[in-house]
């Protein structure tokens, strides 16, 4: 997703593909990576907005 | 508690089970059996332990505990599958197993159509989600930045209850303790500094021998690991009984807190003025102290080096010198200096929060550096360079030496996603003027072992999935780096609108 300069906006190199057992694990990392982030921000909105 | 000794039960069967499995397929020695059944048992004891400290309410002990324990089995059963898979011979060669058609389809599918930019939604509707996610952080901007600051009169008067507080001055705000004209000291000054990630504020309480009698911090924007590192340290405490017309500069008559410079440089730079306005104008001394000097030690040297070696391409491809240069940018900017640039950095520029240069020199070199080397260059050096996370992501890729990648409808979604989660952090930084508070980076705690709440989560799960994923951090959630693409997008689109149509 990020990018080293203006003329491109990936340079990741092709993926090795994986098997289903390796994206199951792949997807539970990235899930519940994202659901700890949004609670992460869940948590300073309500910091925010709580006294 | 009960089912989590049931499911611990449950995964050393399974994992007995598939030891026993491994050993019939593959000649396992000594090292092979010894890796194995150590990795099996870390993990196994950091899951127990994570689950004990989560119920016991210590969150930072389950995170280390996953980081120690969790972590360390990972990339011990790593090595002993690769080093058992390529070294020792097989035993029988197991029957192939068939291909799962939605694998075959998905590998089989051009490499167009895995792209993580692939719209989810209609273009129309892209664009007025791109504009609209514009506009109200431009609006959310300007809110934040004219909405007003915290009542500090409030404030102190709720510290000093029982006495009579009277403003004497608006800028800065300084207060007198008792009734107005009674004696020279008394003083209790408002004073804000600015730190790593936002500005903070304290209050100096001055007396009638025109020493610093007490310093109560009233706010702050501060990264929290680097306020709880310098409240750890006790820092304020050097500065009570001092006289007021003290130097105050850090590495002169005040010391450092090491991983927290910055916010050291700030908070003294913050009593040092307080102190010497009320020298100056309540205590009528000669302004003798010392001038702040430029700060230009072997820290600034050090990041100005890593900065500059981030320019030279060879530094970076070649082999032996890409390793030195990846383990110092870890070791300097990581570890020793904790100045990785989060998003709250490049919101905390937005809002106005810019430290001085003179003191502190290594936010400009790396925080102003890297947006100029964007905007004149058109290069992001910081991220697959300076950034200490993505060394350590690559070089847990290069141990687990695996590249796996979420599915196709994920990663079809990543690109959204990531967009949103700067957006999102984006908002609430701006809104609050908090720039902390919408850093959900792992960087900070990494370095320092300080965090706050669900925090202690986010830091094990960008390291495992990293040692899983080719920089699995930096490609689907760092909004820093969305934020530094997004500088270099805008770069592209500006230069092709000058530039003349033919």
């Amino acid at each position: 997703m990020v990018s080293t300069d203006s003329g491109s906006s990936s340079k990741q190199k092709s993926d090795r593909s994986s098997g289903s057992s390796g994206k199951y694990l792949a997807n539970l990392l990235y899930l519940a990576t994202i659901l700890f982030v949004l609670g992460f921000i869940w948590q300073s909105i309500a910091s925010f907005i709580l006294p | 508690m009960g089912f989590t000794w049931y499911f611990l039960g449950l995964l050393t069967t399974g994992s007995t089970i598939f030891l026993w499995h491994f050993s019939k397929r593959y000649q396992l020695n000594w090292p092979a059996w010894s890796g194995l059944s150590m990795g099996i048992v870390l993990v196994l004891f950091s899951i127990a332990w994570a689950v004990g400290s989560v119920l016991e309410g210590v969150p930072r002990a389950a995170s280390m505990g996953l980081l120690l324990f969790g972590f360390s089995g990972i990339v011990i059963l790593t090595l002993a599958f690769r080093y058992t898979l390529t070294k020792r011979p097989k035993l029988l060669e197991p029957a192939p197993e068939p291909a799962l058609t939605r694998d075959v389809e998905i590998d089989a599918a051009p490499r167009k159509a895995k792209s993580a930019k692939a719209s989810i939604v209609s273009p129309y509707f892209s664009v007025v989600l791109r504009y609209g996610a514009y506009i109200s952080l431009i609006i959310a901007l300007v809110i934040g930045l004219s909405s007003e600051g915290k009542d500090y009169e409030a404030m102190v008067q709720d510290k000093f209850k029982d006495q009579k507080l009277t403003k004497v001055n608006d800028n800065p705000v300084v207060f007198q303790l008792g009734e107005k004209g009674d004696g020279p000291g008394n003083w209790v000054l408002i004073q804000e500094g600015q730190g790593y990630g936002g500005p903070f504020v304290l209050s100096i309480r001055i007396m009638e021998d025109a020493k610093i009698h007490e310093i109560i911090p009233l706010d702050h924007k501060e990264t929290p690991a680097f306020v709880k590192k310098i409240e750890d340290a006790r820092y304020r405490d050097q500065f009570i009984g001092k006289n007021i017309s003290n130097d105050f500069i850090v590495g002169v008559d005040i010391n450092a807190v090491s991983g927290a410079t910055v916010t050291t440089s700030a908070a003294a730079e913050a009593i040092r003025n307080g102190a010497h306005l009320a020298a100056v104008q309540k205590f009528k001394l000669d302004p003798k102290w010392k001038k702040v000097p430029w700060k230009f030690g072997l820290d600034e040297i050090l990041i100005l080096a890593i900065f500059v070696l981030a320019f030279v391409p060879k530094i970076y491809k070649e082999k032996p010198r890409k390793y030195i240069y990846l383990t110092a940018t870890i070791v300097i900017v990581g570890f020793y200096l904790n100045a990785a640039i989060s998003v709250g950095n490049i919101g905390g520029l937005a809002l106005g929060y810019i430290p001085g240069i003179k003191d502190h020199l290594i936010w400009w070199i790396l925080v102003v550096g890297t947006v100029l080397g964007i905007i004149f260059l058109g290069k992001n050096v910081y991220c697959y360079r300076i950034c200490p996370f993505h060394g350590i992501e690559y070089l847990l890729q290069k141990i687990s030496g695996m590249k796996l990648n979420p599915s196709r409808a994920l990663l079809k979604r990543a690109w959204t996603v990531v967009n949103f989660l700067l957006w999102l952090s984006l908002m609430v930084i701006f809104l609050s003027k908090h720039p902390a508070l919408g850093s959900f980076e792992p960087f900070a705690m990494m370095f320092s072992l300080n965090g706050t709440g669900i925090q202690w989560f986010i830091l094990p799960l960008a390291l495992i999935g990293s040692f899983f994923m080719s920089t699995f951090w930096c490609r689907f959630f760092c909004p820093c780096g969305q934020a530094l693409t997004k500088m270099l997008q805008f770069r592209k689109s500006a230069l092709n609108l000058l530039q003349p149509k033919k």
